[in-house]
């Protein structure tokens, strides 16, 4: 069981997210609503893993990736886009992202990111 | 030359490509766009057609004929996989088969008409209706190969070093991945930590442009193995498929050469989502020779323990040691000519997915068959008799098990029901689970009903625990099913299963859920014929046990045995064990004087452990399992026989039969 925190500014997507979470048998460690709040909440739980959606307001979340990274290289996160976000996920992947998921969401793929970063 | 004689190579080639057909098919319904799979189908309708036209089948030829004009219109996108067109072409197959096996005089209804409707659908006469299942959009299968110049090849071979080998991945996405390009940067990423980057198809580089719709392929130079490889792209996600393939020419890349020419490279796959037939050089060998070959082996590790008693009993030093290469010889081709008879449990498995969705449409209900380890390996002998059983369970997991659409919404399921069947290697047996997530059997119903029927006493039904008593539906005379339904019903019950587990030297166990489904486990042996065994000695009489199944083996005083229930017990590690006298299991007399010291040897079957009194310990021993028919009474607690060392016989004792009831 691995411990996760969800990054995203919809309540709608955090209550999904977290479900197919807790249905994998994982744990949900929190919730962030902003890319500022996903950086400290990082700090205060040290989570397994990061599901990161891109666009936020306040720090969008490639930027509080790259500040997440500096905290700890070795943080496992997933970024959540948009269809039309293409380069967006190609600077995430550069920045170190472990997998990216596409909205709208499906939960086989969700399942399967998850799989794949926490074995 | 007589045509006849070619008759069984005609049968179990065309068995073949009907399972290619099948198997085609089924992965066509669910991916309606992949012509890769359009194209196997018409190659094994193809070939089939001139089988059966040397042969002399008209039928056979004619019907695979008129297949094979639709199929070539799906294949040339004349026309679209439909559930009408994929329905038709199964009608067609189950019709092949029935002439395939029975005779071209078997079939009941006529031929001409199934021909018709195949003519009327290929020239367009009778029309596709619109259903979902047609092809909405173009999506065209890119049949990417890399091409290299002759200066890419020379460059390439630069970069090889001592120990790397070029690989040329091949990767197809999943249908529903958006970002292909994406997922191929992933994986060239992914590579660079393995490796160089030959040359990747679309280019790598400019990928955040490119479109990668299904499929991409890289060449790349490493010298990590193919499977560590294979493993770190495992972990991506969206890949539907990958091929690793180790070019050992690079000249077969040459621009304009032939694609197919690629006989000379070894090949690895993993997630093969869509398994492909996998192609690998073999030659057909009958069973029955396998078997003599077997027997052989058999006898010669016989003969081998003979001599080594000698050699022990003149202490032969110098005879002992050439004895024991000698033993590792015979261990290895005893080794592998028991390889060679093991074969995947894909045989059986593979005509699964067709049933399940036959039965699910009969029955009006949704199912999904996933499968497992259809890689697992079982002996030739296992594979054939395990089919019935493995049939008869599915099929009451489908008609018992899975609940209506209706039902399973009503209590919150989704409304398709999931059958999962597994098989694994657990230990020196296979392990093979039927897994339903249906309604579950009701241990109160089973009880009330095995009471009814006289299979347990009250007094029994209230001992039993709600696994034990589900494990009731085996019992013979036990059916449950209120009416005989036309799928599960047919007369045998579950204990015909059982049989036919345990007379494999296997044996099966449920577990079950109300309301969360039952789980089937099959253990089976991984091979028949050789067991290690654990000799003991019963009344001057030597005996063997199957070695697995001893735990340890303790040494009580008499005054150590209570008698609890009328059974006799012993106490081990804080719980209470029966303990069970062979001697007077076998029907031997009792000790003329009981001794100081009982040898007891603690076994385990399942979940429960018995102690088995046993006059003496001799040791372990590989025995070779010669079966003995025709039981007398009083020896049916007896599985077979085996040569000991010494030339004398030592009887295997069935522990299954012996623990009954204790």
């Amino acid at each position: 069981m691995a411990k996760i925190l969800i990054v995203d500014d919809a309540q709608f997507m955090r209550t999904m997210l977290s479900k197919l979470i807790e249905e994998e048998g994982h744990e949900v460690a929190g919730e962030a609503v902003n890319g500022i709040d996903a950086v400290q909440k990082y700090k205060e739980l040290s989570p397994d893993m990061v599901t990161m959606d891109i666009t936020m307001p306040e720090m969008d979340g490639i930027e509080a990736m790259k500040e997440i990274k500096k905290v700890d290289p070795g943080a496992n996160i997933i970024v959540c886009s948009a269809m039309g976000q293409k380069p967006m996920v190609v600077e995430a992947l550069e920045a170190g992202a472990k997998d990216f998921i596409v909205k709208p969401i499906k939960p086989k793929k969700v399942k399967e990111a998850l799989a794949n970063i926490l074995g | 030359m007589d045509i006849e004689e070619f008759q069984d190579l005609y049968a179990t080639e065309a068995q073949e490509h009907l399972e290619i057909l099948n198997n085609s098919l089924l992965q066509l319904e669910d991916n309606p766009h992949d012509l890769g799979l359009v194209k196997e189908l018409f190659r094994a309708a193809h070939t089939l057609k001139g089988m059966a036209g040397t042969m002399g089948f008209e039928k056979v030829s004619n019907l695979t004929h008129a297949m094979e004009n639709i199929l070539d219109k799906l294949r040339n996108e004349e026309m679209a996989v439909s559930t009408e067109i994929v329905n038709l072409l199964f009608k067609s197959l189950d019709t092949l088969e029935i002439l395939i096996n029975d005779g071209e005089e078997a079939l009941s209804f006529e031929l001409e008409d199934i021909i018709s409707e195949l003519k009327g659908y290929a020239s367009g006469e009778i029309e596709v209706s619109n259903d979902s299942n047609n092809i909405d959009e173009a999506t065209t299968i890119h049949n990417f190969s890399i091409e290299l110049s002759d200066g890419e090849i020379k460059s390439a071979k630069n970069k090889l070093t001592e120990g790397s080998v070029v690989f040329l991945l091949r990767v197809i996405l999943e249908d529903d991945c958006v970002f292909g390009a994406l997922r191929a940067k992933m994986v060239g990423d992914e590579l660079e930590s393995y490796g160089e980057i030959v040359k990747a198809n679309p280019a790598l580089q400019d990928i955040e442009g490119a479109e990668v719709d299904s499929e991409f392929q890289v060449l790349f130079i490493s010298n990590f193995e193919d499977k560590e490889i294979l493993d770190a792209l495992d972990r991506i996600s969206e890949l539907k498929e990958l091929d690793l393939e180790v070019i050992d020419d690079l000249n077969e890349l040459k621009k304009a050469e032939s694609k197919k020419n690629k006989n000379s490279s070894k090949k690895t796959s993993a997630k093969s989502l869509s398994k492909r037939l996998k192609s690998s050089s073999t030659i057909r060998v009958d069973v029955e020779r396998l078997d003599d070959l077997m027997n052989l082996v058999a006898e010669l590790v016989i003969k081998r323990t003979q001599v080594e008693s000698i050699g022990e009993s003149y202490q032969l030093d110098e005879l002992n040691k050439k004895l024991k290469s000698l033993g590792k010889v015979t261990s290895e081709l005893q080794n592998s000519v028991m390889n060679m008879r093991m074969v995947p449990i894909n045989l059986v498995f593979n005509r699964f997915p067709r049933m399940v969705r036959d039965l699910a449409q009969e029955m009006e209900k949704e199912i999904n068959l996933e499968i497992e380890g259809e890689d697992t390996e079982l002996d030739r002998t296992i594979i054939d008799e395990i089919g019935d059983p493995l049939v008869h369970i599915l099929r009451n997991a489908a008609d018992h098990g899975i609940e209506s659409p209706e039902e399973r919404k009503k209590a919150g399921k989704d409304p398709a029901g999931t059958v999962k069947m597994s098989a694994f290697h657990e230990g020196n047996n296979v392990i093979i689970q039927i897994q339903d997530d249906g309604k579950g059997i009701d241990a109160e119903f089973i009880k009330q009903k095995a009471l009814s029927k006289g299979v347990i006493s009250q007094e029994e039904a209230e001992m039993l625990s709600d696994q034990e008593t589900i494990n009731l539906i085996f019992a013979s005379g036990f059916s449950t099913s209120e009416e005989v339904s036309d799928v599960s019903g047919r007369g045998v019950g579950m204990d015909v299963v059982k049989n036919k587990i345990e007379s494999l030297s296997g044996s099966v166990d449920i577990y079950s859920k109300v309301g969360e489904g039952s789980t089937f486990t099959i253990k089976l042996p991984l091979t028949l014929a050789i067991i290690q065994g654990f000799l003991i000695n019963i009344a001057d009489q030597k005996y063997v046990l199957p070695l697995e199944t001893i735990q340890e083996i303790v040494k009580i005083s008499p005054d150590d045995i209570k008698t609890i229930r009328q059974q006799e017990v012993i106490q081990r590690r804080g719980s209470v064990i029966p303990l069970i006298s062979l001697r007077k299991e076998l029907n031997k007399p009792e000790y003329e004087e009981i001794p100081e010291e009982l040898s007891i040897v603690i076994i385990k079957i399942g979940e429960e452990s018995y102690g088995l009194s046993v006059d003496s310990i001799i040791g372990q021993q590989e025995v070779v399992i010669k079966r003995i028919n025709d039981l007398s009474d009083g020896v049916e607690k007896i599985a077979g026989a085996t040569i000991l060392g010494d030339g004398s016989v030592a009887l295997i004792i069935d522990i299954e039969e012996v623990t009954l009831g204790k």
